[in-house]
């Protein structure tokens, strides 16, 4: 029983009376710490295995394509070809990385901890996902950029290709910023409803193979019925984006116009972050 | 201005009632939350902390109303929960450090902070392997050092001590002890333990069924129940004289012994045990002070008084 009833003096230790920072700060820690953790950094070497593969397989080729064209003296204008040859890269990374960013906390009970802290459940939701966008756009769009400055430094030859250069550049990085978004926005959704690891991998997995399949057989139907399928799967609707993006026109001149997909894909990620942070306001801590 | 206050605070479950209008205004220091398993302790804890929506009444800590202030009670407070909820693939370091954050703290800080509550709850080398590899002590340790490290106004802790052997547990209360007195911070701790409780805090609220049985100074509850055991050679016949001579002092014949009160400061009950039994002629055969135990106390509601208690 302590001396001094209800009072108590403090006797030595040292208490802490710095600035304490509030909610905005609380919110930028986790985005920071979410994003180093998608790349498996602070973790064990077994957490950086998978990420780093990823960005490998993403960067490599631009690279051997900027040593090809500065040996060869060719351009090979490639602002296109990120992600579409990429998808099952983007996919695993997402289907591996989006758990490693939510499920944990939910696994190992640590969301209390953080609930007990000055953040709502709705900024730790957005602060996650914010780490996981980021990480799409930076292993999507950094490719493009690592591209860019290679073919500006070793090939071109007038202000007008620079231009053209730098206009596509642009274009690529608005295509990765709609695949990190899109993507990223479904795949947390998914990855909020498990708690074990290995079911929200197979369940963002299952979700883009099953709706890619779903997608590519009806497009394949006769004639042009099967057209509206591109919309119906994120990667198929990234894809035909990206076509719109990059080379001014649809894949076809019907349905899957550049209105309906980008209303598609604004709408799936509306909903997403929706679902996302409902998951969050509803989960019990 | 009181450290809790509650007002008719209710949190049912679709049928189930974990707290049932619960009513209470505590003063700052180190209180016990003491109730069976199921009492509703934990829930109460979480109201406090934001972590539930009550579904009536109003709770205020450190004078902020929690359901419009959360942001100012979070950032105020520190929780460590009752269940695991380290991840096993970090160390104690680097995940306290990121809650230090989390709670408000600059970069620099928030690593002094936590080097200086892990020494503080004594983990030293360990704290750079990952958890996974932790004995249930430490893990109990870095839970209790990750509610601290923002140098939080109050703490509340959820049974502390579970999953500890005998050892392990003596020195977690200890420590909370230390960290009410020497950190100069309010704890709460709720436990299903009376004893432990009864050891290192100085107030207790009692809840049972969601509602609030008791909310006292332990001296309150232990002041009264300060007593004396007087054993004598003999049998029956003999404890019953001596027991009635003794009626002032509330005696009343408990197995064995005759027990008396013995009022704090008080050196006379030993004087006048000591001239009755030498009036009766009998034969002294042991003398002990005993605490009564809260444990009994609410065990049996009714023996606030001396009488109709048994052990």
């Amino acid at each position: 029983m302590s001396e001094g009833g209800g009072v108590i003096y403090d006797i030595g230790y040292q208490r802490y009376d710095g600035p304490r920072l509030g909610r905005r700060n609380a919110v930028v820690s986790l985005y920071v710490h979410g994003l180093r953790g998608v790349f498996g950094l602070g973790r064990p070497a077994k957490a950086k295995v998978l990420p780093w593969l990823v960005v490998a397989v993403m960067f490599v080729p631009m690279i051997v394509l900027i040593a090809v064209m500065s040996r060869t003296g060719t351009q090979i204008e490639r602002y296109d070809f990120y992600p579409f040859q990429l998808q099952a890269a983007l996919a695993l990374f997402l289907a591996a990385q989006a758990p490693e960013l939510l499920s944990r906390d939910q696994r190992y009970r640590v969301l209390p901890l953080y609930f007990s802290r000055p953040i709502s459940r709705g900024d730790y939701a957005l602060a996650k996902l914010a780490a996981m966008v980021t990480a799409i756009f930076a292993i999507t769009a950094g490719p493009l950029l690592v591209y860019y400055l290679g073919s500006v430094a070793t090939l071109v030859h007038s202000p007008a290709d620079a231009r053209h250069q730098t206009a596509q550049f642009l274009l690529g990085v608005v295509n990765a910023a709609f695949h990190a978004v899109l993507l990223g926005a479904l795949g947390m959704a998914i990855a909020a409803f498990a708690r074990r690891r290995a079911f929200a991998t197979a369940a963002v997995i299952g979700v883009y193979v099953i709706s890619s399949a779903f997608s590519g057989a009806i497009q394949a139907l006769p004639g042009r019925s099967g057209d509206w399928a591109v919309l119906v799967s994120p990667f198929p609707l990234l894809e035909n984006l990206r076509v719109w993006l990059l080379h001014g026109k649809p894949i076809d001149d019907t349905l899957t116009g550049l209105p309906a997909s980008v209303a598609v894909a604004l709408l799936v990620t509306a909903v997403s972050i929706a679902v996302l942070v409902r998951r969050y306001q509803r989960l019990s801590a | 201005m009181p450290l809790i206050e509650t007002a008719a605070l209710s949190k049912r479950y679709g049928q189930v009632t974990a707290l049932d209008a619960l009513t209470v205004s505590i003063e700052p220091g180190i209180i016990g939350l003491v109730g069976a398993n199921g009492a509703g302790k934990s829930t109460l804890v979480k109201v406090l902390l934001g972590l539930l929506e009550p579904t009536s009444g109003s709770a205020r800590v450190l004078d902020l109303d929690v359901a419009t202030e959360p942001e100012q009670v979070r950032r105020l407070v520190g929780y460590m929960p009752e269940h695991d909820c380290l991840p096993p693939d970090v160390s104690a370091t680097e995940f306290v450090t990121h809650l230090g954050r989390l709670s408000g703290l600059p970069r620099a800080a928030a690593r002094e902070r936590t080097a200086e509550v892990l020494r503080h709850v004594g983990l030293y080398e360990e704290r750079y392997r990952p958890m996974g590899g932790y004995s249930t002590g430490m893990k109990q340790r870095v839970k209790l050092a990750q509610a601290l490290v923002h140098d939080p106004r109050l703490i509340f802790l959820d049974e502390p001590t579970n999953g500890l052997d005998p050892d392990g547990r003596d020195e977690m209360l200890a420590l909370v002890q230390r960290t009410g007195t020497e950190f100069g911070m309010a704890v709460m701790v709720a436990s299903h333990l009376l004893g432990e409780l009864e050891r290192m805090c100085d107030h207790l609220v009692v809840i049972e069924a969601g509602r609030l049985r008791a909310s006292n100074s332990i001296a309150a509850y232990t002041g009264a129940q300060q007593l004396l055991a007087v054993e004598i050679d003999g049998g029956d016949d003999e404890r019953r004289a001596l027991a009635v001579r003794l009626e002032s002092l509330g005696a009343r014949i408990e197995g064995r012994a005759i027990v008396v009160a013995l009022p704090p400061s008080d050196d006379l009950v030993y004087d006048v045990v000591r001239d009755a039994i030498a009036d009766l002629g009998l034969a002294l055969t042991r003398l002990e002070q005993r605490r009564h135990r809260l444990t009994d106390m609410f065990r049996e509601p009714s023996s606030q008084g001396m009488e109709g208690s048994r052990v």
